[in-house]
């Protein structure tokens, strides 16, 4: 009985509820390994209005200790056709470019990594730059500021800003489950 | 007590796995675009540009000069649609982008239709929002004649590993003769845009572009255009028929143009730089047969330097001061006895003043001096305008 509860947890665990194509399981995984030297447990902290739009964050479990979170987001860029104001409300009618990235931040949520993970829409695509997105590591995402702390880049303004703007879901989302 | 725990672990796994499902169609999303539909967007440029001349009254001019709606279609993740149709001048409808954009992969994507010649900064990204002044760099009209569209086919990429975009098309080119000439001296290659209107095409073109983006701030682009242009005279001769086959050679140029691009912007500050050389082949035979006074060699190019203010706490106000300086000589070089024409040897010096109210939207005011080697003094002119992207 102990060893199937033992083979359950050990199978259930450590991946992720959700299927991601597998080449963004491994670099959420090499990047998870690289911050915290080993795999931890996943465990995705629920809420329905932040999920239904495409946005995910899990805590980052080592045996009793939380060690951080990974936020993984689908993010609105520009919609096809027309990139110059973008709302922040989906519309279904409004066809919009995507990008989607993770982040990995410690238990106070401070970035740690932050990566692109598929970038979709035609412009803005120099958001994609591993030495821009390392600028947001060690800050708290409440902290960013696009055009201060964090460079403006000339023609990926729209990209460069739901970025920033978005990687505050974070804390939006634990304060909503606290 | 042992089967009621096992029946227990059974009956959570599986509702755990039921879980799963929905939220896979949760991280399909995730991986896919919406489903299929519309998306409308728009841009438009209204100017007032008032001249003045020494000693001389000069009316302004108030211009709807652009109103544009663009529209993409996805039909699904990997095939779009996008389609961009202007109003110029209240008057003249054109269609500057319609193409069909297939994704194989980030770095392939097959290209055809009415597509944008990738050349410098402007042509691509040419929406009023993006750029400083009321009215377009000179050398973007009259060396690189935007809006730049032509009907062909091609490659589009970006590894964005290595910081690099690519854009590779094969392309119809610049009608030089119909029913008489249609390049200039002053215009260069302008008059010839076929502008995907029952186009005929006589020699295909090549396009290509690469661009640098690696070091955050920094894009870096080099852009190149070859090809002969298109006469009507080909049309139907006896390819023995060697009369007629110079008579149609001396109707046509052969392009080579290449284009090259720097900007950098930091702490607010940016600095954008743009320079292009276009060769033109066999102008001597051309000008002899059309009367017409085009050079063979044309050059331009402008620096212009903004500061991004922000005003308040919004992240969309801002106070954009700029200053630039270009440089345009569609004379640079001439052929045979024609004799370059100082009146095209031109300089502008631009100042002035942009408002972003939003995120696309935005006032414009600046102030020109310009003149041409010709000229004795400066022209000034007083531009002011509204800039509209969403």
């Amino acid at each position: 009985m102990k060893i199937i509860v033992l083979v359950f947890a050990v199978i259930i665990l450590p991946c992720f509820a959700q299927n991601f194509p597998k080449n963004w399981e491994n670099k959420m995984e090499k990047a998870i390994v690289k911050q915290f030297s080993a795999t931890v447990a996943k465990q995705e902290i629920k809420d329905d209005y932040i999920n239904s739009k495409n946005k995910h964050l899990y805590k980052l479990v080592s045996g009793d200790t939380t060690k951080g979170y990974l936020y993984v987001s689908k993010t609105q860029a520009c919609h096809i056709g027309g990139c110059g104001n973008n709302s922040t409300n989906i519309s279904s009618q409004s066809i919009y470019e995507y990008f989607t990235y993770f982040v990995i931040t410690d238990i106070n949520t401070k970035i740690l990594h932050i990566e692109m993970l598929e970038y979709a829409a035609e412009r803005g695509f120099e958001i994609c730059n591993k030495r821009w997105l390392s600028k947001f590591v060690g800050h708290e995402p409440k902290n960013l500021s696009y055009g201060r702390n964090i460079d403006a880049i000339s023609g990926a303004t729209i990209s460069g800003l739901a970025i920033t703007g978005d990687v505050t879901n974070i804390n939006v989302i634990l304060e909503e489950n606290n | 007590m042992k089967t009621i725990s096992l029946l227990m672990m059974i009956v959570v796994y599986s509702l755990h796995l039921n879980a799963q499902n929905a939220d896979n169609n949760t991280a399909e999303n995730m991986v896919q675009n919406n489903t299929s539909g519309v998306s409308i967007g728009g841009y438009a440029q209204i100017d007032y540009n008032q001249p003045f001349v020494k000693d001389k009254r000069s009316n302004g001019t108030l211009d709807v000069h652009r109103m544009v709606m663009l529209f993409g279609y996805n039909f699904n993740k990997n095939t779009s649609f996008v389609t961009e149709i202007e109003y110029e001048h209240v008057s003249e409808l054109y269609v500057e982008q319609a193409f069909l954009n297939h994704k194989f992969t980030n770095w392939l994507n097959f290209r055809a239709g009415l597509l944008l010649i990738p050349m410098g900064i402007l042509n691509e990204y040419h929406e009023p929002v993006t750029y400083n002044g009321v009215e377009r760099p000179v050398i973007d009209n009259n060396i690189s004649p935007t809006t730049w569209r032509e009907l062909g086919a091609g490659f589009a990429g970006r590894f964005d590993g290595l910081g690099m975009k690519y854009q590779l098309y094969v392309v119809n080119g610049f009608s030089s003769y119909a029913t008489s000439g249609t390049l200039s001296g002053k215009t260069g290659l302008r008059g010839g845009r076929q502008k995907g209107a029952e186009s005929f095409i006589s020699a295909p073109n090549l396009s290509f572009k690469l661009d640098y983006y690696n070091i955050p701030g920094l894009n870096l682009g080099v852009a190149g255009y070859m090809g002969d242009t298109q006469s009507k005279l080909y049309n139907g001769i006896d390819k023995n028929d060697n009369a007629a086959m110079a008579k149609a050679d001396s109707s046509v140029v052969g392009v080579n143009m290449l284009g090259v691009n720097a900007s950098y912007s930091k702490f607010g500050f940016a600095i954008k730089g743009q320079y292009y050389l276009l060769n033109l082949k066999n102008t001597d035979q051309y000008n002899t047969f059309t009367k017409k006074d085009l050079g063979k060699q044309l050059t331009g190019y402008y620096v212009d330097l903004s500061y991004a203010y922000p005003l308040g706490d919004s992240k969309e106000k801002e106070l954009v001061p700029f200053i630039r300086y270009e440089s345009l000589d569609t004379h640079a070089q001439t052929e045979g006895g024609l004799v370059r024409n100082d009146a095209y040897n031109l300089h502008y010096i631009t100042t002035g003043l942009g408002l972003k109210l939003a995120k696309g939207a935005m006032l414009k005011i600046d102030y020109q001096w310009f003149k041409s080697k010709f000229d004795t003094d400066y022209t000034k002119q007083l531009n002011a305008g509204v800039a509209i992207w969403f």
